[in-house]
């Protein structure tokens, strides 16, 4: 952690969109900064499960199905509720307003998943 | 040329690097009094955070199905992991007590340093690795080498060994900041290069906060202040890149230990309330190794010695100084 790079003033990232819980969907659908320590355990840290996403997005993305089984097991082990369906989502945002307000500039939608359901 | 490169190596180390003359401070008492001092107050320190950490030990992140053993512990698997956490978390609570009251014996030293890399590697098999454990594991092998002499009265050559295994644990402990600096002005030039916002930009500040409260879903007490008042941000971050980047140096310029030590901890202090980051160990680490260091002579305690050591800026000041 020596901040050796100075974050861009947009940037993009990936996070996942909590759809429903416990067959309740949610409207709107809330994105993880929300749902942590409301569906999420925040017994683990934030950077834990930051570390999880993106490991989880760079495996579909190279199609490396082993590794993005382990990254879901270790998000999905971490749901407080036993029914869930999330997406991973692909964010752009202005760095400042996403610190303040959690606006975002961009959203697309890269994987569905539910809970323990196969990839 | 060969002779030409030895020459140009021992003039770095000894007129730019090391200031300090080892033999001098071996020839006193108080100076080796003082470092004795050092070394029982950290293992006494190690013994405390044994104790104060029994409860933070327990391996409960994300359960078992998460661990990756490294190589140190690739004897563990999850079925007995539970089993090997209490191994090791014991097993470094006695070795802590142990060293805190033999902390003279090699032995004791490194049994406790055994203890300590089990236990960071444990840490570090949990997705990422673990940061905590590092300065203590990097402290505790260097204090290995302590001459093993329970003299009451140990000769100069005993006394300037163990002052120059003091000096290694502070180069270490000062490299990490160095790094640290090293690595900030790297991704400062090549994100200048690349035309991004760069670590000497007025929003560098700013920015680094926001994105780390927002990834971390967390709240600091001055960090919406210096969010919104960029400008009094970019000074103090330019200072702390400065203050990291000479820290390596400022080992050898005794003059400037007490002050560096506190400028860095002054850092910590900063972190903790724009980012709600807090090193606990680093500061004491820092207080603890420099604010009584054995190398700080009486002369060393004036305003004018200071000045003229501070690195970058005491070079430009002798040379205004200096009479033509």
């Amino acid at each position: 952690m020596v901040f050796s790079r100075v974050p861009a003033i947009v940037q993009s990232d990936y996070t996942l969109r909590i759809i429903s819980i416990n067959e309740q969907k949610l409207t709107p659908p809330i994105l993880l900064r929300d749902a942590y320590g409301k569906y999420l355990s925040s017994s683990t840290a934030m950077s834990h499960y930051n570390y999880a996403i993106r490991g989880l997005a760079s495996s579909i993305q190279s199609q490396k199905l082993g590794e993005a089984r382990r990254f879901r097991s270790i998000l999905e082990t971490s749901f407080l509720n036993n029914s869930a369906v999330y997406e991973l989502v692909g964010i752009e945002y202005n760095t400042i307003d996403y610190w303040r307000s959690g606006q975002i500039l961009t959203i697309n939608v890269i994987k569905e998943f539910k809970l323990g359901q196969e990839l | 040329m060969r002779a030409n490169i030895i020459r140009s190596y021992k003039y770095f180390i000894g007129k730019i690097l090391f200031k300090l003359d080892l033999e001098s401070y071996a020839n006193k008492v108080d100076p080796y009094l003082k470092a004795e001092r050092i070394v029982q107050f950290f293992y006494y320190y190690l013994a405390f955070e044994s104790v104060a950490s029994l409860k933070s030990l327990d391996v409960g992140f994300s359960g078992s199905q998460n661990f990756s053993p490294v190589w140190l512990i690739s004897w563990i698997s999850p079925t007995n992991l539970d089993a090997a956490t209490n191994f090791i978390k014991f097993g470094f609570l006695i070795s802590a007590l142990v060293a805190a009251f033999y902390y003279k014996k090699r032995l004791a030293r490194i049994l406790v340093f055994l203890a300590v890399f089990h236990l960071h590697a444990l840490f570090s098999s949990f997705l990422r690795f673990d940061h905590h454990w590092y300065l203590w594991l990097y402290l505790t092998f260097i204090l290995i080498f302590l001459p093993d002499s329970s003299d009451k009265n140990p000769s100069t050559q005993i006394k300037k060994r163990f002052l120059l295994v003091l000096l290694s644990a502070q180069s270490v402990l000062m490299l990490i900041y160095t790094m640290a600096g090293l690595e900030k002005i790297n991704g400062a030039f090549q994100q200048w290069l690349a035309g991004d916002v760069h670590a000497f930009a007025s929003e560098a500040f700013s920015l680094q906060i926001a994105n780390w409260l927002s990834s971390n879903n967390t709240n600091s007490l001055l960090g919406a202040f210096m969010i919104d008042n960029r400008w009094l941000g970019w000074p103090l971050f330019v200072s702390s890149i400065y203050l990291q980047l000479f820290a390596f140096f400022i080992v050898f310029r005794p003059s400037l230990q007490r002050f560096w030590a506190l400028g860095l901890i002054l850092l910590h202090v900063g972190t903790y309330l724009t980012m709600n980051i807090l090193y606990i160990s680093s500061s004491l680490f820092l207080m603890l190794f420099f604010f009584d260091s054995p190398f700080i002579k009486e002369q060393d305690r004036s305003f004018r010695s200071m000045l003229k050591d501070l690195p970058v800026f005491g070079t430009v000041l002798k040379l205004i100084m200096t009479p033509k």
